[in-house]
This record gives structure tokens, sequence and C-alpha cells, in this order.
């Protein structure tokens, strides 16, 4: 464990607010005994107060409970944004730096056309052509994202390939195969682990920000982006509905975004 | 002569960057299962026949193969001519040209004021006396990074225009309009922009040059205007040119937001309808944005700094 997270307060932190996060995610009946779907009617727009922590929205749902649930459908779908982001962009970016200068040149190129088109753009073109939904809007996310993993990947494996160590493995009858299992890959592991927990706090803003304008979860889930979508029309007069989760965003993407920052600060071979 | 070469490639590369966004731009979107056609005529009201609808598809897109509506594409939009929207049944160009300035408006100032916000958290994070200020400063670049764009734009009307009366959201001129929304998006541009002044200066501060200025005795501030931050400025630019492409994307939530009518209001418009046209103007000019913004940055960088002319092929920029 040490090797990948050097311990601090930082660490501490960052890992205490995700495991809050990750309890909400298993067991969200712990935290909350309401319903994160059907409410009170009488008791609509509420501002917080002891029966209601963080207020209620206008159909009378705890705003808490359902930010509670709501991290049901955002950090796992998330996390499959990124795994798709790292599995595609390692296997473009290791592809591009293993082969031959031709081929590395053309998906070089690949890449750099890829970067060059925003990406949230790029996640709603993928978004269109598959539909709306939380698990496509994932995959949107996971492809704009292939780019920029599959640059950083490609200069990686290229900067090990040239180091003294893996030409004299090379020399000492190690296998294409081998070289790859047992030397780029142990080595490239760390600094790609960092990268990708920084670009899972990005992927969480990225879903909502779908969310928010509509195209992931339809509307009863309690899904953050669209939560704060719909506390827009109660703007002037219920700020706990817009406030809540946006704060919920904000505090997971920050543990996520320190938590890569601990993990890259203390070693010096940063790709 | 080498300056000169090293422009000519550098143009070349751009053209073919941008001629494989608008291919794969294309392709993808001819691949979508329905099309705007039928997004916007199944409609049993309208009452239209089968036939007519294909005769409409016909009139928009033409039902020919998909390589001949390729180049017949490339060279209509040389030409400055992006088709019709099937949504509104008008020119894409005259959408464009009616969202463009109220875009490029935001973009601009929201691109100044994220590069005031750069400096002053560089200035803060290494000249403020007291110590925990200075860590502050420097763990604003991971906060503003977090912070959901859709959420600081309500939060700034809510907070300076609701309660504060500072500047109205709706009514106003061209200008004052700006001012809310190019504040919003400017947050998160600055964050990765300030995260690698940071890094650069901390490297720039190793440097045995700094150190041989302060053992002469120049005070901390001279040292870090004169010396410091002018050595530590050139990465920051190849960042300023990716994060311009980027505002034009962070448009689409932001002008939802401020209700503005620019390139987002079309973006979003253009996804909901399925009006392929619309899109890939959009993504084109999204695309040479980018494009432009790094060849700006391309060429300026050798006049900065000397030591960088050798053309240095593929930078390294980490994403944030």
């Amino acid at each position: 464990m040490k090797r990948f997270l050097p311990p601090g307060p930082e660490s501490v932190v960052s890992i205490g607010v995700l495991a809050v996060f990750g309890l909400a995610i298993l067991f969200p009946f712990t935290l909350t005994h309401s319903d994160p779907v059907t409410g009170v009617a009488k008791e609509h727009l509420l501002a917080p107060g002891w029966t209601h922590w963080f207020g209620t929205d206008q159909l009378g749902r705890d705003v808490l409970t359902r930010i509670v649930y709501g991290a049901r459908e955002t950090l796992p779908a998330a996390l499959l944004a990124t795994l798709t982001g790292v599995v595609l962009g390692a296997f473009i970016g290791g592809l591009a730096a293993l082969s031959a200068p031709v081929v590395d040149a053309a998906l070089s190129g690949i890449i750099d056309v890829l970067l060059s088109i925003p990406e949230l753009l790029l996640a709603l073109t993928v978004v269109i052509l598959t539909g709306f939904g939380p698990v496509h809007a994932a995959i949107a996310v996971g492809i704009s994202q292939t780019a920029g993993f599959a640059r950083i990947i490609r200069n990686l494996v290229r900067s090990l390939r040239a180091m003294p160590y893996i030409e004299a493995a090379r020399l000492s009858g190690t296998g294409f195969g081998g070289m790859i299992w047992w030397h780029i890959l142990p080595n490239a592991f760390r600094p790609v682990l960092g990268l990708a927990v920084l670009r899972y706090s990005m992927a969480i803003l990225s879903l909502a920000t779908l969310g928010f304008l509509g195209y992931g979860a339809p509307p009863p889930t309690p899904e953050w982006g669209l939560m704060i979508a719909e506390g827009r029309d109660y703007l002037a007069t219920a700020w706990w509905m817009t406030t809540f989760p946006g704060l919920a965003l904000l505090t997971v993407a920050f543990a996520t975004n320190r938590l890569s920052h601990a993990m890259t600060r203390t070693r010096g071979d940063q790709p | 002569m080498s300056s000169f070469r090293h422009v000519c490639i550098q143009l070349i590369r751009a053209l073919l960057i941008l001629w494989g966004a608008f291919t794969v731009t294309f392709f993808l979107l001819q691949m979508m299962p329905g099309d705007a056609v039928m997004v916007r005529f199944m409609d049993p009201e309208l009452g239209l026949s089968p036939e007519q609808i294909e005769a409409m598809r016909v009139l928009y897109s033409g039902s020919s193969s998909p390589v001949f509506q390729y180049f017949h594409t490339i060279l209509r939009m040389l030409h400055g001519d992006f088709g019709y929207s099937v949504q509104l049944g008008v020119p894409v160009r005259t959408l464009i040209e009616a969202a463009l300035p109220v875009t490029l408006r935001l973009a601009v100032v929201g691109f100044i004021l994220s590069l005031v916000w750069t400096l002053l958290i560089a200035i803060g994070a290494s000249l403020l006396p007291a110590r925990p200020l200075r860590q502050i400063f420097q763990a604003i670049p991971g906060f503003w990074s977090a912070i959901p764009l859709y959420w600081s734009g309500i939060f700034i009307i809510q907070v300076l225009s609701f309660k504060l009366r500072l500047l109205p959201v709706v009514g106003v001129g061209p200008w004052e309009g700006t001012i809310l929304p190019a504040l919003a998006v400017s947050l998160p541009i600055a964050a990765p922009q300030a995260k690698l002044l940071l890094q650069q200066i901390e490297e720039t501060e190793r440097l045995p040059f700094v150190m041989a200025i302060r053992t002469k005795g120049a005070s901390q501030r001279s040292v870090f205007f004169r010396h410091i931050l002018p050595n530590s400025v050139t990465p920051c630019l190849t960042m300023a040119g990716i994060s311009f492409g980027e505002l034009i994307a962070g448009a689409i939530v932001t002008e939802t937001i401020f209700g503005l009518n620019g390139l987002g209001r079309l973006t979003r418009d253009a996804v909901s309808g399925q009006d392929v046209a619309v899109l890939q103007a959009v993504v084109m000019i999204g695309a040479t944005g980018f494009v432009a913004a790094n060849l700006v940055v391309d060429l300026l960088i050798p006049l900065i700094n000397p030591s960088l002319r050798s053309s240095a092929g593929w930078k390294e920029t980490s994403g944030s």
C-alpha cells in the first residue's frame, strides 16, 4: 500500500472522505432512513432544519437522502468511464509506443485529432450516437478521455523503452511479451494509476455535467447533476436544492484530486 | 530559414488535424441510428406520409452514398457553406453568425480573467509573508478544478445578482451580460494553468542561477518578477492554448445557466434534435479554435524563449 500512497494527513483525510461516499454507495440505508424517490407532499420545499438537515425539494423528498443515494449513480459510472479511458488509452498508446515508427506516427496523428475536439463536445457526439442514459454517458465520457490517456501512456512507454535496463533485459534474452509483462507494466503502473485517479475526479464532474444537461439518467433518479438542474427552477426560494448536491460533487472531486496529488507528489518519475 | 520551415510544418500539421477532426465527426455522426429528418417530421400531428419524409431527407442530405456526401460536405465547408439545419430550416451559417459573437465574447473575457487568476495565484503562493497563506494559495488550483462549472455559475447568479444585486443577469447590454458568465467560466479554466505555473515556479526556484542572484542580495520580490516568473511562463502558454478550445465547450453549460444565445445553446438544441449539420459545424469551430490557439502559442514560444527554437515535436501536457 505504501508503494502507491505515501502516508500523510492529506491522504488520510481524502481516504476518509471517500470512505464515507463508499459507504453511501454500498449501504445507503445506514446513512438515511427516508426514500429517495417518493416524497411527503406536504413537506415540500422545507428549509434545512433538524428533521431535514439539507431541506426538502419541490416534491417533499429529503435532499440529504437523495444525495446519499446519488453517490450510487455518479461514482460507479465515473469508474466505468475512467476504466474505459484507461483501457482504450493504454491499448492505443502502448501500441503506438511499441510499434514501427509508421504505425506510431499514424496513431499519434489520430490522438492529436481526438485531442483537438473539446472533451465535452466529443462526449456529446458519442452520447447522441449511443442514446441517452447513465451507462451510455459513462462510456461517452470514457471515450472523450481516451486520447489524453493514450498520449501520456505512449510517451511513458517510449521513455521506459529507452531505459538502459530494458535494453539489458532485451539483450539478455527476454522476449517481447516478457519485456512488457515484467518490465514495462510494473514501471508504468504507478504513474498511470496516479493519472487515472486524477482523471476519475474529472470524470465525476463530466458525468454530472451530462446529467445536468439531461443526457444521463431520467428524472426521478437522484443524480447530482440532475438534482442541480431541477433545483435551478427554485433558485430564488430554495437555495439548498442546488447548493448541497453541488457541495457533494465538489467534496468528492476535491478529495479525489488531493488523493491523486498525494500519490504523484513524492516521486520524481512523473511521465 | 529554419524558422520559416517551422512555421510551414506547424501550419500543415494544423490543417491535417482539422481535416482529421472533420473526418472523425463526419463518420461518427453518419453512424447515428435515427436522423434529424426522422426526429422532426415523424410527429403524427404533421400528417406526413413516408414518401414525403423520404423526399425531405433527399432535400436535406441527399440519399447518396456516405463517401460522396463526405467529399461534397468538405467542398461545401471550404466555401463557407455549412448546410441547412433540419430542426430550424435555416442555413447553419446564419445560425452560427448570430451565435458566434456571443460565445467569442464570453471566451475572450473568460480567458483574460483566467490569466489574471493564474497570475494572482502564482504571486500569492510565492510572495505572501506567512507560510499557511502561501499553502492556501497553492491548494486553490486543485480546489477550483473540483468545482462543477454549472454549480459555480448558479452560485454566482444567486450571490452576486440576487443577494448583492451587483449586476443583473437579464435585460443588460452584451458586455455587462458577459461579465458574470465569464467569471464562472474563468475558474475551471484557470485551475490547470495555475497548477502548471506553480509546478514550473517550483522547478525554476531550484535552478542554480536563481540561487546565485539570491546570494547577491536581490529581494524576494525582484527575483520573482524579474527572473522566476519569466522563466516559468512558457509551458503555461501551451496549456493556455488548450484551454481556449475548452472554453468553447464550456459555453454549452454556461450559456444554459445564464440564458445566453450562443454556440453552446445552439449545440444543446442540435444534440436534442440530432441536427447533424449544426453539430458538425460546432465541432469544427471548437477544433479550429483549439488548433488556431495552439498554432499561435507554438509560434510565440520561440520568440519568448530562444532556447526552445529547435522544433520539439510532441510536447508533454498532462490533462490537468
